[in-house]
């Protein structure tokens, strides 16, 4: 916010929050596993919406009762920090239950357990679920589509 | 190959929705991307594999996502969101043979403002 503006007379109006977070594997695990999980995710998210756009209706109320008004991105490092905490909580929770799964079948660590294909299309199911209930509740998503041109099987061909 | 077979059998018949309502079934027209089968070797590589042949390693390769909430949303509940999103696709990652996603320290959170100023305030 400009400096000159005194406190009392601009009102702030939060009109979307945007959380970033960056997700890698560990880097001893093959490049097709990134590729498996990239595919998943790209599949359901890139179609969404690209870019944050005011909510028109907000500047028209806003013309009506004579005031100026623009735009602006504030860091929110409360958020962050906070988004930061759960996620690495749940990550952690996680890999409690998965370690106490693997033990208690028997398995070494040293080997890769993937889950049957049911368990696989449960994964996927529950993951497709929660991408639509957030987008239904108005939660926008967007990550960069980081397939080589011409590897994205759903491109309309020559 | 049996599990590649089982999968897509399975996705075949089209995903469970919520209160397991069963989604889009496959036509003739589906495309499948190859990469939705999962990693080369899902078990690992065999043993006494050539060193040459092993396939490359992830990394540091990362995705960016970005989470938008709409307004109304606290704090609490947009980290939630995105917890419960990251948990779901490490659950994945996991079915998939892996042993868990991890997250960069790099992270960022900012809010869209609609700031209103007076006409003729001060200036």
């Amino acid at each position: 916010m400009s400096e000159h503006y005194s406190r009392d007379n601009t009102r702030r109006e939060t009109l979307q929050k945007t959380t970033a977070l960056k997700i890698r594997l560990g880097e001893e695990e093959p490049a097709s596993l990134w590729w498996a999980i990239a595919a998943w995710i790209l599949r359901r998210i890139v179609p969404g919406v690209k870019s944050i756009e005011l909510d028109r209706g907000h500047l028209h109320e806003i013309e009506q009762v004579d005031r100026e008004s623009f735009s602006r991105s504030i860091p929110s490092e409360q958020r962050e920090q906070l988004t930061k905490d759960r996620v690495r909580e749940v990550l952690a929770e996680n890999h409690r239950i998965h370690e106490a799964k693997r033990l208690a079948e028997g398995e070494s660590d040293k080997e890769r357990h993937p889950a049957s294909p049911e368990e696989l299309v449960r994964a996927i199911s529950q993951l497709e679920a929660k991408i639509h209930e957030l987008r239904e509740k108005g939660h926008q998503f967007e990550v960069p589509d980081y397939r080589p041109p011409g590897t994205d099987p759903d491109e309309p061909r020559p | 190959m049996r599990n590649d077979f089982d999968l897509l059998r399975t996705l075949s018949q089209g995903l469970l929705g919520r209160d397991d309502e069963r989604l889009a079934p496959w036509t003739d027209e589906t495309p499948v991307n190859p990469d939705l089968l999962g990693p080369l070797w899902p078990f690992g590589e065999p043993e006494g594999w050539p060193e040459e042949a092993k396939e490359p390693r992830a990394g540091d390769q990362r995705f960016r996502i970005k989470l938008t909430a709409p307004p109304g949303v606290s704090d609490e509940e947009a980290a939630d969101a995105m917890a419960e999103l990251v948990r779901l696709m490490d659950n994945l990652q996991r079915a998939m043979g892996g042993s868990g996603l991890v997250i960069d320290d790099d992270a960022e959170a900012f809010d869209e403002c609609l700031v209103l100023q007076p006409v003729g305030g001060d200036a």
